[in-house]
């Protein structure tokens, strides 16, 4: 009996042994085993610059000329100057006053949205680079049908309308608030300056909050479908006169969806309404400074 | 000195051989289920790479044409593909399927965690970052000590040509989801990979190639068939483009 229990015991204590020489030869144990290599919510991307880190300056025109006339040689309805940085991720738009009585090379001093209609935007571009001391790099020129068509082409413009606006002439007709808006009615936004306070300041504005819109717009459109990039870019491009390659505007969408609309700065360059030989202008005030820091780097204190 | 007695020299030798048994047969039993690690529980691992192509969703090409018609224009004017536009799409798609297939599904590439092959129809800084964010781009730098095979499930793609102001293609978008099933090689559940993933490919000489991309990976743990319900691992697709 004793025997039988001495023959189990070592039986019992070999089988121990047995089973860690079986784990040891085996390797590792089923926990550490498992996939570690599960990823979840990653998020990778590159994306190609538009010449390198540089700040990047676009002047944005809207021709004022009628269905009957060539665009470039339109008077400009809205100039906005957009400075962008691609390493801070900010943006500055820069609004002139249409009605900005300035120096235009060559041609003496008048309005500034005269200076497309006398030698196309090329002069606007030199007259602006003059008025501020800085370099422009490209231009963008749509009309009033084009702003029409590109906005109607991405689906409307969702736009928030910062006060009522009532105006027969531009055909305003707003409540307060955020609402999505046709094409029409997005130049008629652009457009209006009777119902508002500050006039052609106030106008140049607006046409700034156009842009910021956008932009949100796109980052928002673009999160739920990528493909938008290229509907935006094709509206776009169908809509607009530009200098910018095809190649150089895709880089330029791709930067611009980095941007986050609360670090796009909206202003307009400040002056004081007054007259001219009997006609209604802007005189400018110190305005050299808002452009340097504007170019430099995105941002206007 | 009396020689020792024939039974005592019997019990001798079956005790030796009961413990030697109860050796043996302990470490059989009690081995842990991390068959595999070893080199000779592994199955022979298949050498081929699983066929796969992904199921081709819409496509089409815009135009960046400037409009000459002077009134305003309200339509999405998504073209159908044809002559150049189509080969630049068929293209892409190529590429894409070269680029998942070695990143995902050739088990060279993913049993030794090195996936240089996948980096062929970048662009040199698209290439570079891809190398970079290796992780969510592939299988994984460890993906041969986790998983025993890896076979592509559905996958989808759509591709968006867009037209340069001559009607030739300049750029093409391809928007991705990719999936595929990792079976591990232990544990109780196997791993599916998802890929959703938007690349922009531009001309290069007569290739297309990645200059952007934008992946997101969401992969998630899925239970292991019961041991008596066969697996079989089904490519998505018909073949390889």
């Amino acid at each position: 009996m004793r025997k039988h229990a001495t023959f189990a015991i070592a039986t019992l204590f070999v089988w121990t042994l047995g089973s860690a020489v079986g784990a040891v030869v085996s390797g590792s144990s089923d926990a550490s085993a498992e996939p570690s290599i599960l990823v979840t919510s990653a998020h990778s991307g590159s994306f190609p610059r538009v010449g390198g880190n540089r700040p990047i300056s676009i002047l944005a025109i809207g021709s004022g000329a009628r269905p009957y006339q060539d665009p470039a040689r339109g008077l400009a309805d809205s100039i906005h100057l957009i400075e962008i940085d691609p390493k801070g991720r900010r943006a500055v738009i820069v609004g002139i006053p249409r009605d900005s009585y300035v120096s235009i090379p060559g041609h003496g001093t008048s309005k500034i949205n005269a200076a497309m209609a006398i030698g196309g935007p090329p002069l606007l571009i030199r007259t602006i680079e003059r008025l501020g001391g800085i370099r422009i790099h490209y231009s963008a020129l749509t009309s009033f049908w084009g702003l029409t068509s590109m906005i109607d082409q991405i689906g409307g413009l969702t736009v928030r309308v910062p006060f009522p606006m009532h105006d027969q002439y531009s055909r305003a007709d707003f409540h307060a608030g955020v609402q999505r808006l046709r094409g029409a009615e997005v130049l008629a936004f652009s457009r209006d300056r009777h119902s508002l306070r500050n006039g052609d300041f106030g106008r140049s504005e607006n046409g700034g909050r156009v842009f910021v819109a956008a932009l949100r717009q796109f980052r928002l459109e673009l999160r739920e479908d990528p493909s938008v990039l290229l509907r935006w870019i094709s509206a776009g491009m169908r809509s607009l006169s530009t200098d910018l390659p095809l190649r150089d505007v895709l880089r330029l969408a791709y930067l611009c969806s980095r941007i986050p609309p609360d670090q796009v700065q909206n202003v307009v360059l400040p002056g004081s309404a007054g007259s001219a030989g009997g006609l209604s202008i802007v005189r400018l005030g110190s305005v050299r400074s808002i452009f340097a820091q504007a170019s430099r780097s995105a941002h206007v204190r | 000195m009396s020689p020792a007695r024939p039974s005592a020299r019997s019990s001798l030798i079956a005790v030796s051989i009961v413990l030697v048994a109860a050796v043996a047969f302990g470490a059989w039993v009690l081995r842990p289920e991390t068959q595999g690690v070893g080199p000779v529980a592994q199955p022979p691992p298949p050498e081929h790479t699983p066929r796969f192509a992904f199921a081709v969703g819409r496509t089409g090409a815009l135009p960046t044409t400037q409009l000459r018609i002077r009134k305003p224009v309200h339509y999405d004017p998504l073209l159908r593909l044809r002559g150049p536009s189509r080969a630049a799409s068929r293209h892409t798609i190529a590429s894409i399927t070269r680029l998942y297939r070695e990143a995902f599904l050739d088990p060279a590439n993913w049993r030794a965690g090195a996936y240089d092959s996948a980096w062929h129809d970048l662009a040199s800084a698209a290439g570079r970052q891809a190398r970079r964010d290796l992780r969510v781009m592939t299988a994984g730098a460890a993906a041969g000590e986790a998983y025993l095979s890896i076979s592509p499930r559905p996958s989808t793609i759509r591709t968006t040509v867009l037209l340069d102001r001559n009607g030739a293609p300049a750029f093409v978008m391809a928007t991705v989801h990719f999936r595929a099933l990792g079976r591990a090689l232990a544990g109780t559940s196997n791993t599916m990979f998802e890929s959703v993933g938007t690349f922009s490919l531009e001309h290069a000489g007569r290739r297309w190639v990645v200059v952007s991309y934008d992946v997101r990976r969401s992969d998630h743990r899925v239970e292991k068939p019961l041991p008596t319900s066969s697996v079989a691992a089904t490519p998505s697709a018909e073949s390889t483009p």
